[in-house]
């Protein structure tokens, strides 16, 4: 019977990686790509009722982890035995009491460590983790979960931002600087923006730009009559998120940041009377000899306040509007 | 009229279903249920000494005495879990977080915290300027007629909201076969509080103001989602939308009678260069906006270790003020494989297209009946939004060895937008096309001893830039001198045409990372970082634009015995870029 | 014109649980340095310009630099009266020294928070 199209799109499917691989290894050293990353994978034992289990890990006996206690319908992998779920069968391990007879994922290859878990977490968001940055640098499931743990959170071995920084110290550091977002206060946490699992796009992170930023900062969505195109095209152009010396997470402070991409008014080139001036509308200041510079290259968005949008049309007309003053 | 409608029909949805999830749905009494918890109850009390506003930018810290209490629920049972945590303070500051997994098919999360943000008060102290023109016989200085003060109606006014985020979730899997899943999320974001609002008025009473502004915005965000595993294949629907609500009257400004900016006059010259003058109008104006977004998603799991997943998502974005609408619509393909044991790869394509609407100005002409004026400054404004991306990726993660990962990216980000010029010379230039390679290497290269390395090269043709945004040309085209004779004595009306381009995005960037972390034992460990960037953007017309980040970082955890733990690290970071300031002779 | 920010953290923490007593402190602390600001600009001129203006803008970085110093420190005390109950006091001290006030005015300012309280789990 000829191979219809749907079987023969799945046969190449199914051969084109190994043709892969194959030819991975023809390159000198990557024999190694095949190297044993799961000593006990290759053992023969047999499942055991878990009880076999909590007779020596009786501490376990008292867990509330979910993970003792899943129905078929909860996992797309159909992993319903227990312990033996992601440590593997235990027979020969019952028999001998040896780590070395039982898969233990806290101290395997992240590798190995990681698949127990995908498993079943592979119809999910975290389905990608393999991909993930985290698992690239060896970052495996357990390094911030708790398996054992009772089902509290997110499983995780402690909270955030403390689990997070433990390795991103650079990120620590940014939160600790004058302007940062409220992650060390505990106002919201890393993963409220960040995906510790995630790698190649998402059906969300397709939607339209700065949505990320957008989903808290909805005031700044617009779309605006008067737009300025670098929010348009990325916030971090303007913004570090992480943390800043500058007010309101600016990069740099003002004026610099709006002279990289504008020039400095006029009025600032003109010198100024020494000494105090009312103006025809009755408002009493003091001018210096370098008070226009003072007024005009102190802080842009003192008067052009719209920074990120407006509907409202500036005063000047030869500015057609679009000054983003009001 | 508002129209909340979606947003009301999701949250009953929502409520509607995790009235389901009660309890009581589940496995009923069970002999074998347990709780545990822990209260605490004290008090919290601060000294204040200075501006507070800056150093507790998130709290609110007062010298009264406010309660301090927790508390923390665990309850189980063989069905049925419940976790709750509460952290209350004061009318502004509380935490609650709970969780039910009820019957083992309904998982539903509630949270809800709320927090003060001190916001800035701007002294407007920089403000105060009157133009000299000459010097008298005397040697003092002569006024002219340009000048800039500034007025805080409200000086002793402290800036602040109240942050309220309140998100309910709530999960629950059909008990028929293997993974089907209906996902209901509400969320409501609310900031309450005032802030300061700066107006400004233009020409010789170029006049400052700041004055206090209610703040009482409302973002309401709901998500249905329904998602099934049949056999080998996921197909995944949701329905998103958020609408945010600026129920706070607008701030109002009186923009003041236009004056001369020479002799001081008021009167039809300047009026008639204004949009608007002596009349009270609304300044600050946040309008309101919703978004709606459809995603559908299909993941097919093709031999067990490759997948291969397509998104279709279409949004649309209005501005309800002013009736302006935004579609987006994008499609992602993307394949994830393992290729050998230790052996993964994934490529993905996205293509993203958004249409904004263009809006027509229709503008009072420029000095309309004045000498040398009625100059039509009608435009119209075709959107920055307008574009065509494709966002692509390929990466390949290979764990050579136990401990050691070598990683290799790619990235293409080609940016085509349909107004935005990004070379002066060339009206065609409007295509950005980023192409980033990278290479990650992750080894423990002792028993104790983990280190990674990481590199990066991205080359970026024609980056977002702002062209002619700076630097003026000598006696270029709108250069617009009135009456004549030395360029000195000329009045200036328009801007003249600018030539330089300025930027702060590189097209040539090298990014560096690296740490080593090793552990002496049990009982003590070190880690060092270092990060660098090194960027350059060397296609500007006037200059160079450069930026170099060097960030170094130490830490060391030490644990004498089992009753002493000590920590100590030390992180710094440089960064510097540059830009090119230019001045204008005259804008106007 | 170059604009250059620098920052420098230093976090220090420390935890005793004495063997066999009801009692245990915390302490935690971070002092952090930040600056930002430019350099005297040298000005791009048209050849036109205007002669009664002045284009010396040397002194303009003065206007926006930044500089902070911010201290942080907390430390805590539990002690345990009973397995399920025991009592703390926290003390936390916050402290902003701004070297370099903008248009905020002299944002330098300190908060000492003081908890304390007893907690019971069952």
């Amino acid at each position: 019977m000829p191979a219809t199209p749907r079987k023969r799109a799945r046969a190449c499917a199914r051969a084109g990686p190994r043709i892969l691989a194959a030819l991975l290894t023809l390159l000198p050293g990557v024999s190694a790509l095949a190297y044993e990353v799961d000593s006990f994978e290759a053992r023969a034992a047999a499942y055991v009722d878990d009880a076999a289990c909590l007779e020596c890990h009786e501490e376990y006996a008292a867990s509330t982890t979910v993970h003792r206690d899943l129905e078929e319908f909860e996992t797309a992998a159909v992993v319903t035995r227990g312990c033996q779920s992601c440590h593997g069968p235990g027979s020969l391990h019952v028999e001998s009491n040896d780590p070395d007879d039982i898969r233990n994922p806290a101290t395997a290859d992240p590798v190995v460590a990681n698949r127990a878990c995908l498993q079943c977490h592979r119809a999910d968001d975290v389905g990608a983790f393999e991909m993930s940055l985290h698992a690239a640098a060896d970052v495996s499931c357990v390094s911030c979960h708790d398996i054992h743990g009772p089902q509290r959170g997110a499983l995780l071995r402690s909270s955030q931002p403390d689990l997070c920084v433990s390795c991103h110290q650079d990120q620590r550091a940014s939160m600790y600087l004058p302007s940062h977002h409220p992650v060390r206060e505990g106002r919201m946490t890393c993963t409220d923006c960040h995906d510790p699992h995630g790698s190649t796009p998402s059906a969300a992170s397709a939607g339209r730009p700065n949505d990320l930023c957008l989903s808290c900062h909805a005031r700044h969505a617009g779309p605006f009559v008067f737009e300025h195109s670098p929010v348009i095209e990325d916030c971090t152009i303007c913004h570090a998120p992480h943390g800043s010396v500058a007010n309101s997470l600016l990069v740099q402070n003002e004026p610099f940041l709006c002279l990289q991409c504008h020039q400095a008014h006029f009025h600032a080139t003109i010198p100024g009377i020494d000494g105090e001036f009312t103006s025809l509308d009755g408002y009493s200041a003091v001018s210096t000899h370098d008070a226009s510079k003072r007024g005009f290259l102190t802080k842009c968005t003192q008067c052009h306040t719209e920074i990120h949008g407006s509907d409202l049309p500036s005063q000047s007309i030869s500015g057609q509007g679009a000054a983003l003053t009001r | 009229m508002r129209n909340h409608r979606g947003v009301r029909v999701l949250a009953v949805a929502a409520v509607a279903l995790l009235g389901m999830s009660h309890p009581g749905t589940a496995s009923g009494e069970d002999e074998s249920a347990s709780l545990e918890g822990t209260v605490s109850v004290g008090g919290y009390g601060a000294s204040l000494d200075g501006v507070t506003g800056r150093v507790r930018e998130y709290d609110v810290d007062r010298e009264d005495l406010d309660p301090d209490l927790k508390l923390e629920l665990f309850g189980w049972n063989d069905a049925n879990r419940f976790d709750l945590r509460t952290e209350f303070r004061n009318e502004t500051e509380l935490d609650l977080d709970a969780r039910l997994d009820a019957g083992k098919n309904v998982d539903v999360k509630f949270s809800h915290r709320s927090f003060y943000h001190s916001l800035d008060h701007d002294l407007l102290g920089n403000f105060g300027w009157r133009e000299r023109v000459g010097v008298d016989s005397l040697g003092g200085d002569v006024g002219g007629g340009k000048m800039l003060t500034s007025e805080d109606t409200d000086p002793l006014a402290v800036y602040g909201v109240r942050v309220t985020d309140t998100k309910e979730r709530l999960e629950m899997h059909v008990p028929v076969g293997t993974g089907t899943t209906f996902l209901a999320e509400y969320r409501n974001l609310s900031r309450e509080g005032t802030r300061q609002v700066l107006g400004v008025d233009h020409c010789a009473n170029c006049h400052v103001r700041g004055q206090t502004a209610v703040v009482d915005e409302r973002m309401q965000q709901a998500t249905l989602g329904l998602s099934t595993v049949l056999s080998e294949v996921k197909v995944g629907y949701r329905f998103s939308v958020r609408d945010f609500d600026n129920r706070a009257e607008a701030a109002r400004n009186r923009f003041m009678q236009a004056r001369h900016p020479v002799n001081g006059a008021s009167g039809a010259e300047f009026a008639s260069r204004l949009l608007y003058e002596n009349e009270t109008l609304e300044v600050s104006k946040t309008p309101n906006n919703l978004t709606r977004s459809h995603a559908v998603e299909v993941a097919v799991d093709l031999s067990g270790s490759q997948t291969v997943r397509g998104s279709y998502v279409r949004t649309d974005a209005e501005n309800q003020s002013a009736g302006i609408k935004m579609e987006t619509n994008a499609a992602t393909l993307a394949w994830q494989a393992r290729l050998a044991r230790a052996v993964r790869a994934s490529a993905s394509l996205t293509r993203r297209e958004l249409q904004n609407d263009s809006w027509e100005l229709d503008l009072p002409n420029w000095r309309e009946g004045r000498p040398g004026g009625g100059q039509d400054f009608d435009w119209t404004r075709l959107s920055a939004y307008d574009r065509e991306e494709y966002l692509g990726s390929a990466r390949l993660v290979w764990a050579s060895r136990p401990g050691r990962n070598l990683r290799l990216d790619y990235a293409l980000h080609s940016t085509d937008r349909d107004h935005v010029l990004l070379d002066p010379d060339d009206d065609s230039a409007t295509r950005t096309v980023q192409h980033t390679v990278r290479a990650t290497w992750s080894e423990r290269i002792a028993k104790a001893t983990r280190s990674r390395l990481s590199a990066e090269y991205e080359h970026t043709s024609l980056p977002f830039v702002s062209v002619r945004g700076i630097c003026e040309e000598a006696g270029s085209d709108v250069f617009m001198p009135i009456d004549g004779g030395q360029p000195s004595d000329w009045i200036y009306y328009f801007q003249r045409e600018r030539i330089g381009t300025g930027a702060s995005l590189p097209t040539k960037a090298v990014r560096l990372k690296g740490n080593l972390t090793h552990g002496f034992g049990a009982r003590a460990s070190v880690s060092a970082y270092a990060n660098a960037a090194f960027e350059k953007n060397d296609d500007l017309n006037l200059y160079d634009f450069e930026r170099t980040v060097i960030a170094p970082g130490f830490s060391a955890l030490l644990m004498p015995s089992d009753e002493f733990v000590f920590a100590t690290g030390v992180a710094h970071s440089r960064i510097k870029s540059n830009a090119k300031l230019c001045v204008t002779v005259m804008d106007g | 014109m170059d604009y250059e920010t620098k920052a420098t953290s230093l976090h220090a923490s420390g935890e005793i649980v004495p063997e066999g007593r009801p009692w245990r402190v915390s302490i935690a602390g971070t002092l952090t340095f930040t600056e930002g600001s430019f350099d005297a600009p040298d000005v791009e001129l048209p050849e036109e310009t205007v002669a009664i203006a002045d284009y010396d803008f040397s002194a303009i970085p003065e206007y926006s630099r930044l500089k902070y110093r911010q201290i942080e420190l907390t430390s805590r005390v539990s002690r345990s009266f009973s397995r399920d109950a025991s009592g703390y006091v926290e003390l936390g001290w916050y402290d902003l020294q701004d070297d370099s006030p903008w248009v905020y005015g002299d944002e330098t300012g300190s908060v000492l928070v003081t908890r304390a309280g007893v907690q019971t789990s069952f």
